[in-house]
């Protein structure tokens, strides 16, 4: 596909006139798909999807779109200058664009990152016997992930890579669950195997009769699942610098009055793990690390081209939606295995569920435990919990509750599939605080 | 793109056999503040075929559309599902319910079509009104787009269909500064077809472009709602993706084998006696919907599934796969987004059935309470707990409306929420901007009447 990306590319460039900028994108997929339910195959399918996307600039205009590709050139070739035409058209009928991002060499990259995946005809056999004895539903995805980015000044990015996830849950006869995704580049039959032994034993824990909490301020501790679900939240009028131009983000404070979270909290877009491509939409390079929050304070912010154009900033080359792409949370100093000890006697939560800002920009997020939470007392795991729905401010349980964050971290993989698998995740360790507010 | 002569391929077909062509085609502007911030179309076609034998599905599909590769992926998905076969002999005799539909239905506009700048235009004269007549605004955005969806079906049913089903939205996004932060209000306009069959003159829009102004102003100047659980009234907006969310998606076959809540309740009072709720196909009241979905993806015949009857669960909504499990008649709502998607179970156009009351009395009839009218976003789980963003609503004392009320939140058990509605309004409104997630997307119809219920609402 890269072949074809190129010659595409290419050929795009080389019909442009000199007053012309041209901006292409790719983004596809070859991915084997098997659905599981009652631990049983219930489809496997193949999914070969690649999208060419284009962007013309003209004289401080710009205009995209964006066509399905065949995989065969000639029939691409003519789809892709097709297009061009049809921008050429339409750009002439556009106003100026005061804030446009205009192509840039700033250098090329090749990553590609070749991980030893199941083949399609093995999947079934290596997957299944781990499964045999209980009641799962999932699904399973792996295959070959592409991205790409060419324009009109010579730059050229391509990043691939293979990459399977498993994402299930495990459920009891009383249909409690427990979740959990196995991901990565290089398939160990062991290391899978071990971790749906590890699932397993959790859902021994859920078989125990479940524990009614009223509402109200527990002891809790997160793990890293339920973690990255609420940094996932920071992409969400967040991080952004936007967002905090405009006043609609949950770190305005931070940033106006100069409102810390706790020294334990630090985050930073760390690209280091080469699990997605650094390059955005404009074929930017981002950092290879940035720290955004550094113990507790607020340092640099997810700042686009555009956005750095409009307010007069500089641009550190975020995507275009000032999203995180490669969120890495700093661990801590509490052992792994000491967790539920100096949890003493609180909630400990697996997994969250659902979540939403209640409040942006006074920092609550709201959202429910689900799936393998648990009752501790004096330090030992009681029982499962009723599942409860919490809201609570960043400004307390990554402020002021903020107890302590494990020596480990996970990356708990992104495993969203629309308009395509994504890629990446977010890599997070566990978080310990003295309080979080159960609401219902 | 209608493929002609798709049922040349039912030679091809082994076992039973779905075999859809489809192209999607969207199209967007963006204005933020007058200046284009987004001006972009794309189209996404190909071609997939999915097969079905002894208990298992194979899927394939393929970006090319030609004879090779439909032929592709017609192997390619009876090779996957001969795979899974060999593997899991226990589903012998698995068979799905036969349907046979017949329908072309094309709602491509018969007038010119317009020029993106046409549309460009349009929009920047909506952009221009409001930053002329409202010059205190922070800030303005306005969008336009459209979604084509444009689809070839053939099954080993018989079924052989073609739909082009387009959707258009416009939305207005605008913000003011209260004490230092900003307060937003939006509001979308469409439905289904293209945008030279919705939106007309710009002038069109003045009128409720000015009631947005008043309300954001409303409610920039607004309190905080108390805290608690409170009698309520839900606008059509909520009411509808409270039908939507936390109801319609725990009676989707598929989540209730997945342990949803509603697994136990057919049969059962689950609501109001004044509530029945619908999943429309494609016609309310002698009106077409939003989402009008005439054939599904299966090649069903689609029909209006009621779930809720005067307040009794009556049944849920099936792909074939979930009928044949619990013995029922597909009703048609098994919907694929892209080419690449397989069809799972969605909703189509869902909404509680109107009542007999009047939004006035069911204002008067509240000592101290809410009414509700938008929502920014909600969400919802398989145990029909909900909680709803609220982004424009009022106060309501002594059966009077009383000031605005700042953003804020309502949360709850759907199926208890049901069982506190005693009035539903005799009128009935879509929103027609509605897309569900549930790893695709797909458009859907939702709205309703107003409904009276008890819910907690989130305080300062």
């Amino acid at each position: 596909m890269e072949k074809l990306f190129n010659c595409i590319s290419e050929k795009l460039i080389d019909s442009l006139e000199s007053s012309e900028h041209l901006k292409i994108n790719i983004n596809g997929e070859k991915s084997q798909f098997i659905r599981f339910t009652q631990s049983k195959v219930r489809q496997a399918g193949l999914v070969d999807d690649a999208t060419l996307g284009i962007t013309l600039i003209l004289n401080g205009r710009n205009c995209s779109g964006s066509f399905t590709l065949s995989g065969d050139l000639q029939t691409d070739e003519k789809s892709a200058m097709t297009e061009l035409y049809r921008l050429r058209n339409e750009i002439k009928t556009l106003p100026k664009d005061p804030f446009i991002v205009l192509p840039k060499d700033t250098g090329s990259s090749h990553e590609d990152h070749k991980g030893t995946l199941l083949s399609e005809a093995d999947a079934i056999s290596a997957l299944s016997p781990a499964m045999s004895k209980v009641d799962l539903a999932g699904i399973w995805a792996s295959g070959r992930i592409f991205s790409g980015n060419a324009n009109s000044k010579g730059q050229k990015h391509w990043f691939a890579t293979d990459t399977f996830s498993l994402d299930y849950s495990l459920i009891t006869k009383d249909e409690k669950m427990v979740k959990a995704t196995y991901a990565g580049n290089h398939w160990n039959q062991s290391d899978y195997e071990k971790y749906m032994d590890d699932s397993i034993s959790k859902l021994r824990f859920m078989e125990k009769k479940s524990r009614n909490l009223k509402p109200g301020r527990y002891r809790t501790y997160i793990a890293p699942a339920g973690v990255a679900d609420l940094i996932d939240m920071f992409s969400w009028g967040g991080v952004g610098e936007a967002s905090i131009q405009q006043g609609n983000s949950a770190l305005s404070k931070m940033r106006q009055n100069s409102i810390k979270l706790s020294p334990c909290f630090s985050l930073s877009e760390d690209f280091s793990r080469g699990l997605v491509p650094r390059f955005n939409e404009d074929g930017e390079l981002a950092p290879e690390k940035l720290n955004l929050i550094l113990s507790g304070s607020l340092t640099n912010t997810l700042i686009s081209s555009r956005t750095a154009n409009e307010y007069k900033l500089k641009s550190n080359f975020a995507s275009e939606s000032e999203s995180l792409r490669a969120p890495t949370l700093a661990t801590g100093n509490l052992n792994e295995n000491e967790i539920v000890k100096n949890l003493d006697t609180g909630i400990y939560l697996s997994n969250l569920h659902y979540l939403n800002w209640s409040d942006r920009i006074g920092g609550r997020i709201t959202g429910m435990t689900r799936y393998a939470c648990f009752w501790v007392e004096n330090g030992e795991i009681i029982a499962p919990i009723e599942n409860m729905r919490f809201d609570d401010s960043i400004y307390d349980f990554f402020g002021s509750n903020l107890e302590s964050v494990t020596k480990k971290s996970e990356l708990i993989p992104t495993v969203g599939t629309y308009d395509g698998r994504e890629l990446g995740g977010v890599s997070c360790p566990g978080i310990l605080l003295k309080s979080f507010e159960l609401t219902l | 793109m209608k493929y002609e002569n798709l049922n040349k391929f039912r030679n091809s077909f082994s076992n039973y056999t779905e075999l859809r062509v489809q192209e999607n085609r969207n199209s967007s502007i963006n204005l933020t503040n007058g200046d284009v911030t987004g001006n972009t179309s794309s189209q996404k076609s190909g071609v997939s075929a999915r097969v079905f034998k002894d208990g298992n599905w194979g899927f394939s599909s393929n970006p090319e559309i030609n004879t090779n590769s439909i032929l592709g992926v017609v192997k390619a998905s009876t090779e996957n599902v001969q795979f899974m076969n060999k593997r899991d002999t226990n589903k012998c005799g698995y068979f799905l319910p036969e349907t046979m539909a017949n329908n072309d239905i094309d709602f491509s506009t018969n007038k010119n079509k317009q020029s993106q700048k046409y549309w460009l235009d349009f929009i920047k004269e909506i952009d221009g009104y409001i930053e002329k007549t409202y010059p205190e605004l922070l800030s303005r955005n306005i969008g336009l787009g459209g979604l084509d969806m444009e689809k070839s079906l053939l099954t080993s049913d018989g079924s052989e269909a073609y739909s082009m089903i387009p959707r258009s939205i416009f939305y207005v996004m605008l913000s003011i500064e209260k004490d230092g932060n900003p307060v937003s209000i939006g509001n979308p306009w469409g439905g289904l077809g293209q945008l030279e069959d919705q939106f007309y003159n710009p002038s069109d829009y003045f009128n409720d472009i000015d009631q947005l102004v008043d309300r954001l102003k409303q409610k920039a100047n607004g309190i905080y709602a108390d805290a608690g659980y409170k009698d309520v009234i839900l606008d059509a907006d909520l009411a509808g993706i409270l039908a939507h969310e936390a109801i319609g998606h725990t009676t989707e076959a598929d989540l209730v084998m997945a342990g949803s809540v509603a697994a136990d309740f057919v049969g059962k009072s689950v609501a109001s006696p004044l509530v029945t709720l619908i999943d429309y196909a494609n016609t309310c009241n002698d009106q077409t919907c939003p989402v009008p979905v005439y054939i599904d993806d299966e090649g069903t015949k689609s029909e209006d599934v009621t779930i809720i009857k005067d307040g009794i669960l009556k049944r849920f909504m099936h792909n074939k796969d979930s009928a044949r499990y619990y013995e029922e008649k597909p009703l048609g709502n098994a919907r694929a987004y892209e080419f690449s998607d397989e069809p799972l179970i969605r909703m189509r156009n869902t909404a509680f059935v109107p009542g007999t009351s009047k939004l006035e009395e069911m204002i008067a009839s509240i000592d101290d309470g809410y009414y509700l009218v938008k929502t920014g976003n909600g969400q919802a789980d398989s145990t029909s707990e909900f909680m709803f963003a609220i982004t424009m609503g009022y106060e309501i004392k002594n059966g009077q409306l009383g000031r605005a009320i700042k953003d804020t939140t309502i949360s709850g058990i759907a199926f208890d929420v049901l069982k506190t509605i005693d009035m539903i309004s005799s009128d009935m409104s879509w929103s027609s901007a509605g897309m569900c997630g549930k790893k695709q997307l797909i458009p859907v119809g939702m709205g309703g009447p107003a409904i009276k219920c008890k819910v907690n609402i989130g305080g300062r």
